[in-house]
């Protein structure tokens, strides 16, 4: 059925396919690629920075700096997108005191952050934690005697380029990947900044022209050019064998201190951590700072607010169950077809969450007691949140399982433990943190979601970042980043409930 | 009659064969010792009985049951009328000493007859003091002997130990084959142990099988094996 959505429903005939590949889309085509690979230059800049001073050097506060600089990929991206527009727009603040320099315009400045290129600079912003992380677990994965045996033949700088970064090119260049598609399938801020690319094309035919078949035309050369970069990853990767290298016996990390450097590298952390974070949020709230603006959010949002709630709790639930059984047999039975089964599941991730919401309407909108149900409740917006972040999910919790020893459950299975008790017993408390880290983590997400949803909701069901953009279209700014707020808080809740809790987790970690 | 049969038990792992027509019994009351270099397919064997893997090809009976044939697994471990002790030990980190031995009984005994079963056990094992302890809190010695105590309680037809011992020091492994010996004297419970020593091997066990390339070269008593080899490699591993 999950399969099934994305078969593009029916099959568009050649005519359709004909508006498909004019110079007009193509120019979409090329914004969309243009997009993706500025972000990911500046994310794997960003990315590989960071994820070097975390993973390899002396750098102080790191237990702060770590979980701050994760911020950003956890809040939702049009949220910045939202917020770098105050900031640069033509009365923004940044904008105001940028254009009091020389050669610069404050028309320069707001054309700018609704180009191509502002959209990346956002977009390379909220998505750097990806590469950051990747690349500090390579790095810290790459055996200390490796490093230490170069050191004994050249300097620092020498080992750093020819031992460490080849060694952990290969986990750079997979988060390197997972933004390139990500950014590729954005809708959220090139949609908020104006920025005409391929997935904001399929959501104005779809919902703006009903002109059905050519949004679902335009669906297959996405799907396409994203399933063709993650097989191309998969073939170029799969042949390197230098993970396992790198990950040999020991897990000693050689760490690179800093010295004088400490001060002037912690300056830079901050700023970037200012630039991604503090100064977007400061700006939704500045610009909020006022009751009214508040009192009319959220009698606005009221709805929203509840709506996201009820669906968040219920989408996370059900993605921490899916990936709780998924996971278990995915990683029990690593069999050629599962692993098919797994890759699949990625390339799922790497579907645009437009083109999710054109293949559910496809699928579900049709005559018949059921399809009509779920095409006319907020099922079919569960069905989106499934559908997206599954992968996300069972991969989540899939790693979780492989980090228990296979024998501790062969001992269960011996000792006359079926399925259930196996779970019961042993995996769930076994894994509660990560279970409890996975329906966080998919709350934030699903609570998030607006490419599908915006597609796929029905009327009444509106979640926040729907009800958030129907805000921007139709009120002052204030009450925009006020519901801008609210919407944060929402999406953030059950984190800062766990971080609350968090003393009571994690007592049996492997 | 013989708790345990094998009949022609071959194993192949991406078509390589790392069992290869192996056949043994093993009789009521004794242990035997499935002894080789590593790599050589006992391991393998001996979760072949456990139901841990599926045999490519052969018969293994359980306590005259037909459990493995034809390439399937015809009973589920958790079915299987055995208990295991495994190399890594593989006790639970979140569970007790005396979750570990009720475990296995949970489902097999009432409660008056399981919380019976559970203090035999544990006094068996000269447990009791530990009985709220976790795995994490023991010394190396008691967690072995949790393991034992897990493996048994259930009082399975067979006890399979894979290379029990190759994680600990000298030390404890003498005061463990004291202990061995003392449980396998008063249980008299039927045995089959892994080992690639051939010193523990003539020390615990009545019959040995050599184990090289997939193949048993040899099954005997100790004695036996020392006096008369029945291959160069079997005399070489053996070191006479």
């Amino acid at each position: 059925m999950l399969w099934g959505s994305f078969n593009v429903g029916g099959s568009p005939s050649v005519e359709n396919y004909r508006d498909v590949f004019t110079r007009r889309n193509a120019s979409f085509f090329l914004n969309s690629l243009l997009l993706a690979s500025l972000s990911t230059l500046l994310a794997t800049l960003i990315g590989i920075f960071l994820g070097f001073l975390l993973g390899k050097t002396d750098i102080p506060l790191k237990w702060a700096l770590r979980p701050l600089l994760l911020l950003p990929f956890i809040i939702p991206s049009y949220i910045y997108g939202l917020a770098w527009a105050n900031l640069l727009g033509k009365s923004g603040f940044l904008n105001n005191m940028l254009s009091n320099l020389p050669f610069v315009t404050a028309e320069g400045i707001s054309n700018f952050i609704y180009s191509p290129f502002g959209a990346s600079m956002v977009l390379g912003l909220a998505l750097f934690p990806i590469v950051m992380v990747v690349a500090e677990g390579s790095f810290i994965g790459v055996n200390a005697s490796l490093e230490e045996a170069g050191l004994l033949f050249g300097g620092r700088g020498r080992v750093m380029r020819e031992v460490l970064f080849p060694m952990a090119l290969r986990g750079i260049i997979s988060g390197m990947v997972v933004v390139f598609v990500l950014a590729f399938s954005e809708f959220g801020v090139p949609f908020l900044l104006g920025v005409k690319v391929f997935t904001t094309k399929i959501f104005t035919e779809f919902s703006v022209f009903y002109n059905e078949k050519t949004a679902t035309a335009l669906c297959l050369p996405l799907v396409l050019f994203t399933v063709l970069i993650m097989t191309l990853e998969r073939i170029f990767l799969g042949a390197r064998p230098l993970e396992g290298l790198a990950r040999g016996a020991g897990g000693r990390t050689y760490y690179y201190l800093l010295g004088k450097g400490r001060i002037p590298y912690t300056v830079a952390c901050v700023v970037i951590l200012c630039l991604s974070v503090f100064l977007p949020l400061v700006s939704l709230v500045m610009d909020s700072w006022s009751l009214g603006a508040y009192v009319r959010a959220f009698s606005l949002a009221g709805t929203g607010m509840v709506n996201t709630l009820v669906f968040g709790v219920i989408g996370a639930s059900l993605l921490t169950l899916l990936g709780l059984i998924l996971g278990y047999f995915l990683e029990k039975y690593r069999l050629p077809p599962t692993r098919e089964l797994g890759f699949s599941m990625l390339l799922l991730f790497a579907v645009p969450a437009t083109v999710i919401g054109v293949g559910l309407i496809k699928l579900w909108n049709r005559p018949g007691g059921l399809s009509q149900w779920i095409y006319g409740t907020f099922a079919i917006i569960l069905i989106g949140y499934v559908v997206r972040f599954s992968p996300l999910a069972v991969r989540f919790m899939g790693d979780a399982y492989r980090q228990v020893p296979r024998s501790i459950s062969e001992a269960a299975e011996v000792s006359g433990a079926g399925w259930w008790r196996l779970m019961v017993r042993i995996f769930l408390p076994l894994l509660i943190p990560r279970v409890v880290m996975t329906w966080v983590l998919s709350f934030i997400f699903c609570a998030g979601e607006l490419g599908t949803t915006i597609l796929v909701c029905p009327p009444g069901n509106e979640t926040l970042p729907i009800t958030l953009f129907t805000v921007m279209a139709n009120s002052p700014a204030e009450v925009v980043s006020a519901t801008a707020i609210i919407l944060l808080v929402v999406v953030l809740l059950p984190l800062i409930v766990l971080l609350v809790l968090s003393s009571r987790v994690g007592r049996w970690q492997y | 009659m013989a708790v345990l049969t094998l009949k022609g038990v071959s194993k192949r792992f991406q078509g390589k064969l790392v069992v290869s027509d192996v056949t043994f019994q093993v009789e009521e009351g004794e242990v035997l010792a499935l002894l080789g270099p590593s790599g050589c397919g006992k391991t393998t064997t001996l979760r072949m009985i456990a139901g841990l893997e599926t045999p490519w090809k052969g018969e293994i009976w359980l306590d005259g049951r037909l459990v493995s044939a034809g390439g399937r697994s015809l009973i589920p471990p958790s079915a299987r009328p055995v208990g295991m002790v495994f190399q890594d030990l593989a006790l639970w980190p979140h569970i007790t000493v005396q979750g570990h031995v009720e475990f296995p009984i949970t489902k097999k005994l009432i409660r008056p007859a399981r919380r019976k079963r559970v203090e035999e056990v544990l006094n068996k094992f000269r447990l009791e003091g530990y009985r709220h302890r976790y795995p994490h809190t023991l010394s190396g010695g008691q967690q072995q002997l949790v393991a034992l105590a897990r493996a048994t309680a259930s009082q399975p037809r067979i006890l399979l130990m894979d290379e029990p011992l190759s994680n600990l020091d000298v030390t404890i492994k003498r005061a463990m084959y004291k202990e061995i010996t003392r449980l396998h004297q008063e249980l008299s419970i039927t045995t089959l142990y892994v080992t690639h020593d051939h010193r523990e091997a003539f020390l615990l066990a009545q019959r040995v099988a050599v184990m090289n390339g997939g193949k048993i070269e040899q099954i005997a008593t100790p004695e036996g094996i020392c006096r008369h080899p029945a291959s160069e490699f079997v005399a070489e591993f053996i070191g006479v």
